[in-house]
């Protein structure tokens, strides 16, 4: 499965930052390809490719705040959570998006 | 090695509730600011109130931006003792870390703290934190 995702919190210092390793590092665990984009205070980092997007199963919005370019993702099937979700229970989040795309 | 001015490490402390270390840090960041002590700790509160800072079992993460900061600060507190009930919520914290994040912080400070924060996904590193029995190793767990 492919999996992309923005991580993006309040400050832009912290959750993001974790939530973004945390999901990369379920996903790559379980088997998946996934990339994860942040925006936070050093502005946006991994910044995800049309291609990439395109690709991709699901989408997971790991957010707090308003992120930008969600029209990136119009028409893809999305998981939108706050980013304490991907934080604490990245396994599981990763467990559900693949449910998702099975369920499809 | 990291930038040790950044960061502030407390090992083996005691703190009897939330309201005790969040006043105790509220001192400590009046004297570097012009936040006073209980604007600190208001803002320590409301940040609680807007989400949840537990990013993992007995660890927290309080941080905020503020223009009347001088300066950053990463603040880790190793407990001696867990703090039983932290509010309605959350308990059992042994580990406290606080990002105070100075407004308009050059990119390089801001992309350290980023790494500091993308270790703590990683839950190996937070039981070495967790379980360091020295000062000299925890700070070395910190800040190499």
């Amino acid at each position: 499965m492919k999996i992309v995702g923005v991580a993006a919190c309040t400050v832009g210092i912290a959750h993001t930052y974790i939530a973004q390793e945390k999901l990369e590092n379920a996903g790559k665990a379980a088997g998946h390809e996934i990339a994860i984009e942040t925006q936070g205070t050093i502005g946006t980092e991994n910044e995800l490719t049309k291609e990439q997007i395109t690709a991709a199963d699901i989408v997971i919005l790991a957010a707090d705040v308003k992120i930008a370019g969600r029209e990136r993702f119009e028409g893809k099937r999305i998981i939108q959570v706050p980013t304490e979700v991907a934080v604490k229970s990245p396994n599981k989040l990763i467990e559900k998006a693949a449910e998702v795309v099975r369920n499809k | 090695m990291k930038n040790k001015s950044l960061f502030n490490i407390l090992f083996h402390r005691k703190f009897d509730s939330r309201s005790d270390m969040y006043h105790f840090i509220g001192e400590r960041v009046s004297h570097h600011s012009t936040l006073l002590t209980s604007e600190v700790v208001d803002t320590l509160l409301q940040r609680e109130q807007a989400g949840n800072i537990q990013i993992a079992e007995h660890v927290l993460l309080p941080h905020f931006e503020s223009s009347k900061l001088k300066e950053s600060q990463i603040v880790v507190v190793h407990l001696h003792e867990a703090i039983s009930k932290w509010n309605q919520h959350v308990s059992d914290i042994k580990l406290v870390i606080f990002i105070l994040l100075k407004r308009d912080e050059t990119l390089d400070t801001k992309k350290e703290i980023t790494n500091f924060m993308r270790n703590l996904a990683d839950q190996d590193y937070i039981e070495k934190l967790l379980h360091a029995d020295s000062e000299e190793s925890f700070t070395q767990m910190i800040i190499q």
